[in-house]
């Protein structure tokens, strides 16, 4: 299975450098979404990626104020990026593993497809398998 | 302050056999929306194990091995790390995620498994606790004028 092939579940949302914590919080819980985009802060600046796990680790653990901090300080900066759509997903997967992240920005030829996580990866591989164990195949006990 | 039990989902919990393979792990988390699975123990001398996204990516497609081929107690993690204080401030629990490297703190009552705290339990909490305070603010400026 080839990249271009993979459906990507997350519809991609974006917040401004200067947005806080705690509209990432609103965005993400309301949407059930993993991950958002930190934009660029003027000329020079690179894009950002923002999860769930940099709030709960930078910010509730610290015990800050989530209205006081803003996205700009807890993004991961700049993103790891796929640019070649012709390439199987187990290079996908090996990269996330090797970098030990969730999340990279798919590019197709300079233009921002969204975002490829190891969620949409699981997602394929699960498509042939669920008719031997999913719940409307064949049970196992 | 949120106590920790707020935050435990009192989702389906989803049990895997440590001899079932890791493709029915797969399709099992991808049905349950990436909750992670428990592997039950066999008797109360036992220890829990779990099987979340992370495994299966890192030990098995990042491999390239047949997920049909690998069994489930070869990429489980065993034993829990686990918190078993249920009034326990969710910042606590945070940041003993964050000091661990875990994706899911699982959480013990009386020596019994009460459910698993993930990153998303944490932000849906926290969320639902900014609205109510907000809400609070606003009925009070409301009440007062």
């Amino acid at each position: 299975m080839l990249v271009k092939d993979l459906e990507l579940a997350q519809k991609y949302r974006r917040l401004p450098a200067t947005a806080t914590a705690a509209e990432a919080i609103a965005l993400m819980a309301e949407y059930h979404i993993p991950v958002v985009l930190v934009e660029k802060d003027g000329e020079g600046d690179t894009y950002g990626v923002l999860t769930r796990r940099d709030i709960v680790s930078k910010v509730i653990g610290e015990g800050l104020d989530p209205t006081a901090i803003k996205v700009s300080e807890l993004a991961s900066k700049p993103l790891m990026v796929l640019n070649n759509t012709e390439v199987d997903v187990l290079w996908v997967a090996k990269f996330m593993a090797r970098e030990n992240v969730s999340t990279l920005a798919l590019f197709d030829g300079g233009e921002f497809k969204g975002f490829v996580t190891d969620a949409d990866i699981m997602r394929a591989m699960a498509v042939p398998l669920k008719s031997e164990f999913g719940h409307h195949g064949g049970q196992r006990k | 302050m949120i106590p920790l039990q707020n935050a435990v989902k009192k989702f389906k919990l989803n049990n895997i056999s440590p001899d079932a393979t890791a493709a029915e792990a797969l399709v099992r988390l991808v049905e349950h929306d990436f909750i992670p699975l428990l592997v039950p123990r066999k008797d109360r001398t036992d220890a829990y194990g779990i099987v979340t996204k992370h495994d299966i990516m890192h030990k098995v497609v990042a491999e390239g091995r047949d997920p049909r081929q690998v069994k489930v107690s070869e990429i489980m993690a065993k034993p829990l790390i686990i918190v078993n204080d249920l009034a326990m401030d969710l910042r606590w629990a945070s940041k003993m995620m964050h000091r661990c490297g875990i994706a899911a703190l699982a959480v013990l009552d009386k020596g019994e498994f009460y459910g698993f705290i993930t990153d998303r339990c944490i932000i849906e909490e926290y969320f639902d606790e900014l609205r109510r305070d907000k809400l609070d603010r606003s009925s009070g400026e409301m009440l007062s004028c």
